[in-house]
């Protein structure tokens, strides 16, 4: 008897004639989770099987953070051999038992048709020899306290008990990539991960202001960027333009209440010329319709205006405390809520316009020189390169 | 290389080359438990024997009146809860002030959970107590005061020689503490009266994790650790040997020419003064009676973390009076406590000097601060 690994995707099941890069993608992504080698991991049709060295229950939870795995099994892997079948069951059952299960059923899948018995005869065969073995315990096929699966294919067969739930949605990198721009605050991470969880591969950009916001502020982000780098396989990078002369002039030139309209307006210019250069076809903003009082649908159109990239905003529908909850499930929500600020006091306004004019927006940007500013910005773009397991600094471009 | 000045000593130093000179054999060769029979124990032991007679040779108490801790948090809360514990009986009133550390006023806190009463007092805008404002606090229930030697934030030295002499004389047997952590090396130590004194490693250039309690000969304390039951019980733990012998080492550093490191701590606070004195509206928050290491300033209209910042591009480290975090800024309590405006409260930076900052390092830090004034100032949009 050996332990094998199950895993299931379906969504990506269903995907027609894309379905053989999804699959490819998903087997690299979790080759990249898990860092087994191509030998200990096996495609099946619709199925994955790890055949790991190591311990499989620690390998099942690297499996909950790789998008496109609907869920995943550990399961006791067997010969072709009715008697050796019933042995596995037994054995499963039994540690059921040990769990406090009182009724089973099986459930037989035979997509090897040369096994001489059909679905129906393993079931019976199978739980006989369970009753037997386990006298205490009953059959329901309706609500059972345990079901024992049991997968008779080519390669062998497979029995397990338990669908350990993965993350859904489709594997990173089959959906393009996206420029997302990250704050320290709860909603961006948290963007970030919707849209990787559609398969996007997200890198991100932080906006620093020195000496408006000190260090610990950009190692905030940093640290979030580590937590989602766990949910895309490889390394994220993270994209540092210095901001402080764009604030320092935008308020120099702008009533207060229109401050922060006229910051989102040149992070979108400097996010776009990254997103050109870098190769990003959209990007991605933490927003959500409403939220504070600057993230109205004009102000969103009127940041919109700047950049003829797509902008997605996977919040936009979400309540506050919708994205706090996911925010805890993905494990940014500690992170964001230390005190360090993105963004200093000095240039939060505090009574934002919420109705921004375009015309009136432009005629103030006239009195700045953008594209200078802009440039500025970018010829001073710090690059890391973050990890789960390490943060460092990018010296000369990733990819153009 | 980039030239950096370090000016937040009150928060930790550097160790000392002399220092870990002095420990590194107490890892590598000499790491003996000091409580086994074997010559390794016997090696260790001895350091740690000859520790202690250095620090209490230099703080003029007692070798058995040194016991050692893991720096000033432990030694405040065992002073003041092991002191508070093993008077319960006697009464159930403690005298302390607005402006301790937080060590002590958590400490203060935890007691009053258990049933202490305890009095917070009011401290004057330098951040001083009299002798006779504690003496006024005393009651018949007292059975503990506890009063600052130097406050870290304005460097205010409080009188506790003469605070411990008239809590004495109205009632010998009310235990009094010291937190000494910012005091020694920067001010002349004098513990008559003072039952209790804490003393921290890391600010005067020993590892961080390092530190000791002087508990004098008589004086009772419930130990916060129960175990193997070292420093005559009062805090079990296999000692820290290598720290101890640094914390030796170091406290000798800062003790044995402090005449002459406070003459040269004086010349650096002056040429600092009259610098920060040519900035427009520079307000010295700090008072005459202070310890020459620490220096707290003002620079109303610019917010204290962007001035840090500004400072900190050209290598220069101070540390802020408020963290303004979002909206609501969180102002230190010490300077809430000696009535600054908030103003004043948040645009204030302290400075504070050790024996390796040179008048060089002043002049540039001076020089740094007028060009970040001088962009900030003109250019912060705080003038809305």
């Amino acid at each position: 008897m050996t332990h094998a690994i199950l895993i299931r995707y379906d969504e990506i099941g269903i995907k027609g004639k894309n379905r053989p890069e999804f699959v490819r993608r998903l087997v690299e992504n979790i080759r990249r989770a898990t860092g087994l080698s191509k030998e200990e991991v096996q495609v099946e049709w619709g199925r994955i099987y790890l055949h790991p060295s190591g311990d499989p229950q620690k390998l099942c939870d690297r499996l909950a953070a790789v998008f496109g795995v609907k869920s995943c099994s550990v399961a006791l892997v067997v010969p072709h051999e009715l008697e050796r079948i019933c042995e596995a069951a037994v054995e499963l059952a039994r540690r059921a038992v040990a769990r406090g299960a009182r009724t089973f059923k099986i459930e037989a899948r035979r997509s090897f048709k040369a096994f001489p018995m059909t679905s129906m005869e393993i079931n019976r065969a199978v739980g006989r020899a369970v009753l037997h073995a386990l006298p205490e315990l009953r059959v329901d096929v309706h609500a059972p306290d345990v079901t024992i699966e049991v997968e008779v294919r080519s390669e062998g067969v497979f029995l397990c008990t338990e669908r350990i739930a993965g993350p859904g949605g489709l594997p990173v990198g089959v959906a393009g990539r996206a420029l997302l721009l990250l704050s320290g605050g709860i909603d961006s991470p948290v963007a970030g991960w919707m849209l990787m969880k559609r398969g996007v591969a997200v890198d991100a950009v932080y906006f620093h202001s020195p000496p408006y916001v000190g260090e610990k502020a950009k190692e905030k982000v940093l640290e979030l960027g580590r937590i989602l780098a766990r949910w895309r396989a490889d390394a994220l990078t993270l994209y540092v333009p210095p901001f402080t002369e764009i604030q320092v002039e935008v308020s120099r030139v702008a009533p207060p209440p229109l401050w922060t309209i006229l910051f989102r307006r040149f992070m979108h210019r400097v996010a776009e010329r990254i997103a050109e250069q870098y190769g990003y076809g959209a990007l991605a903003t933490g927003e959500s319709l409403g939220q504070v009082a600057s993230q109205t649908m004009e102000n969103l159109a009127c940041v919109d205006a700047v950049t003829r990239r797509l902008v997605l905003r996977p919040l936009i529908g979400l309540d506050k405390a919708e994205i706090v909850r996911l925010a805890r499930a993905i494990g940014t929500y500690e992170v964001s809520i230390l005190p360090y600020e993105d963004c200093c006091v000095l240039f939060a306004p505090r009574h934002p316009e919420t109705h921004a004019r375009r015309e009136r927006v432009e005629a103030l940007e006239a009195r700045l020189d953008v594209p200078r500013l802009v440039e500025s910005a970018l010829e001073r773009l710090e690059i890391f390169s973050v990890t789960e397991r390490d943060v460092s600094a990018v010296v000369a471009s990733p990819s153009t | 290389m980039r030239r950096e000045v370090y000016l937040d000593n009150n928060a930790t130093t550097p160790v000392a080359p002399e220092v870990v000179e002095a420990m590194a054999p107490y890892w590598r060769e000499h790491f003996g438990n000091p409580s086994s029979l074997h010559r390794k124990g016997v090696e260790a032991e001895r350091a740690v024997r000859v520790s202690r007679a250095t620090i209490a040779r230099l703080l003029g108490v007692k070798e058995s009146e040194v016991i050692f801790t893991s720096g000033g948090t432990e030694g405040d809360n065992l002073a003041i809860k092991g002191a508070a514990r093993a008077l319960r009986r006697r009464g159930n009133h403690i005298v302390t002030t607005k402006i301790e550390h937080p060590a002590v006023l958590e400490s203060c806190r935890d007691l009053e959970a258990e049933g202490f009463r305890v009095t917070y007092l009011d401290v004057s805008p330098e951040g001083w107590v009299t002798p006779e404002a504690v003496e006024a606090a005393l009651t018949p229930e007292t059975i503990l005061v506890s009063v600052m030697h130097v406050n870290n934030e304005l460097g205010t030295i409080l009188p506790i020689a003469e605070i411990a002499e008239r809590v004495k004389r109205r009632n010998p047997e009310i235990v009094v503490h010291s937190d000494g952590v910012q005091a020694v090396g920067k001010t002349r130590v004098d513990l008559r009266g003072v039952d209790l004194y804490t003393i921290s490693g890391h600010k005067i250039h020993a590892p961080k994790g390092t530190g000791a309690l002087i508990v004098r000969e008589g004086i009772r304390l419930v130990p916060l650790f129960s175990g193997g039951g070292q420093e005559r019980g009062l805090r079990s733990g296999t000692e820290n040997v290598a720290g101890i012998v640094g914390l030796a080492r170091a406290l000798e550093l800062m003790c044995e020419n402090l005449e002459e490191n406070l003459v040269r701590f004086r010349t650096l606070r002056e040429r600092f003064l009259e610098g920060v004195r040519r900035l427009p509206g520079a307000r010295i928050n700090s008072p005459e009676r202070s310890v020459p290491t620490t220096v707290n300033v003002s620079f109303p209209g610019v917010p204290a973390e962007v001035l840090l910042h500004a400072l900190e591009e050209e290598g220069v480290f101070a540390s802020t009076g408020a963290a303004c975090a979002s909206r609501k800024r969180r102002r230190s309590h010490v300077l809430e406590a000696v009535r600054l405006p908030p103003e004043i409260i948040d645009s204030s930076l302290r400075f504070s000097f050790s024996r390796y900052t040179t008048v060089d390092d002043i002049e540039w830090a001076v020089r740094a601060l007028h060009r970040a004034w001088e962009r900030l100032a003109v250019r912060s949009p705080a003038r809305r």
